[in-house]
């Protein structure tokens, strides 16, 4: 399947579509993150914004210095990131509101499913938290799953594996995302 | 006067067509209502690991479906599924099972697009997990899929398939039975977090 950018119509290599873009009002996206999450699960949180800031032609993704108590994901006008044990089902998701007559995503929340085993590192039967992060910051930037298994953006996740570089692909991709909304 | 109704007819078809080109189709079947969308992760299921954290493995029909609001206020979608043969577990005749998307007054919450989606009527086989968390709501309904898209097989040809997975119908329940023991002499454990582990 070859990827195109929605709107746009360019066809490119990569396998990944594209999600509904950020308005062009929006030229950071600066998240909270869950106070109870340790400090240094907090900085590869960062490690993974400043790795996909990298790939970008300007910085997009920021963790504020100010921690939220939510627990949860809720449209309230904070970009959050949270834990929370849901049972089985998901490892971390990545949820967007457009509001009604919005053509465009204005909030975006993280959460982490704390019913499956996480580390900060590959540890065999954890997942890598840096490694979901960088997929789900992905999302963020309104790139959607890859079909490549070697892509970040591939939608499962492996346990027992550092996964936190991007590819040249999910580069693009982003690259091509993000240029809907950068001024 | 004639010229004016045309006029008007005509003036109010275009704008409908350009709002569905503008807002797209789903905002204008949803009046009102915030477009919330969600892409998942899963855990990458193999047979082994999907048959030894399955509940319950049971095939059936599709009965009903019920639009519910999960404990965050997520439109979700509850399903309940007439049991007809059990390969694991001890399931009632009739599970409930809820699955991510829907919508309710506020919302309509589209979940990725290889979410769960059930037709009623529909005959499915399907690898369940009680396990509900400590989400607020889990007596509300009895499962969900393991896996997502990797826990729904359909038949089709004689095999049961989905996406990832294919099993014989023919031999399918032995394949399950021969799996459990596997997974039972390897020792086998849930892709689980142990108690006290946090990040």
């Amino acid at each position: 399947m070859i990827g195109t950018v929605l709107g746009v119509g360019i066809a490119h290599a990569y396998t990944h579509s594209l999600l509904a873009p950020w308005g062009s009002d929006y030229q950071t996206c600066t998240y909270k993150v869950q106070n109870t999450f340790g400090s240094l699960t907090k900085s590869q949180f960062a490690d993974a914004m400043n790795h996909w800031n990298a790939q970008l032609t300007k910085s997009f993704l920021f963790k504020s210095s100010v921690d939220t108590q939510d627990t949860q994901a809720s449209w309230n006008g904070v970009k959050t990131v949270t834990k929370y044990n849901y049972g089985a089902g998901f490892v971390a998701r990545n949820i967007a509101y457009h509001p009604w007559l919005y053509s465009y995503t204005v909030e975006s929340d993280i959460e982490f499913n704390t019913y499956y085993p996480f580390a900060n590192s590959g540890l065999a039967g954890y997942y890598d938290v840096q490694s979901v992060m960088t997929h789900e910051l992905g999302h963020t930037l309104s790139v959607n799953h890859s079909t490549n298994a070697i892509d970040r953006m591939y939608p499962d996740s492996f346990t027992g594996v550092e996964r936190r570089v991007t590819t040249s692909d999910d580069r693009t991709a982003a690259r091509d995302s993000t240029a809907r909304w950068f001024n | 006067m004639k010229k004016v109704k045309v006029f008007t007819l005509f003036l109010v078809a275009t704008l409908a067509v350009s709002a569905v080109t503008v807002y797209g189709f789903a905002k204008i079947t949803s009046f009102g209502k915030t477009i919330v969308r969600s892409e998942v992760t899963f855990p990458a299921y193999d047979k082994n690991q999907l048959v030894n954290d399955a509940t319950t493995i049971v095939s059936g029909e599709v009965v009903s479906s019920e639009a519910q609001d999960d404990f965050e206020g997520f439109p979700a979608t509850d399903y309940v599924i007439k049991v007809d043969k059990v390969f694991k577990g001890s399931p009632a005749t009739e599970v409930e099972i809820r699955t991510e998307g829907g919508e309710n007054a506020k919302m309509k919450y589209i979940p990725e697009d290889r979410a769960l989606t059930f037709q009623i009527g529909e005959k499915v086989v399907l690898f369940l997990s009680d396990d509900k968390g400590t989400r607020p709501d889990r007596n509300d309904f009895g499962y969900f899929v393991l896996g997502g898209y990797q826990g729904k097989l359909k038949e089709e040809n004689g095999k049961l398939k989905n996406e990832k997975f294919t099993f014989d119908v023919a031999t399918f329940e032995q394949e399950i039975k021969q799996i459990e023991k596997d997974n039972k002499a390897k020792g086998l454990k849930k892709i689980k977090a142990e108690p006290g582990g946090d990040i």
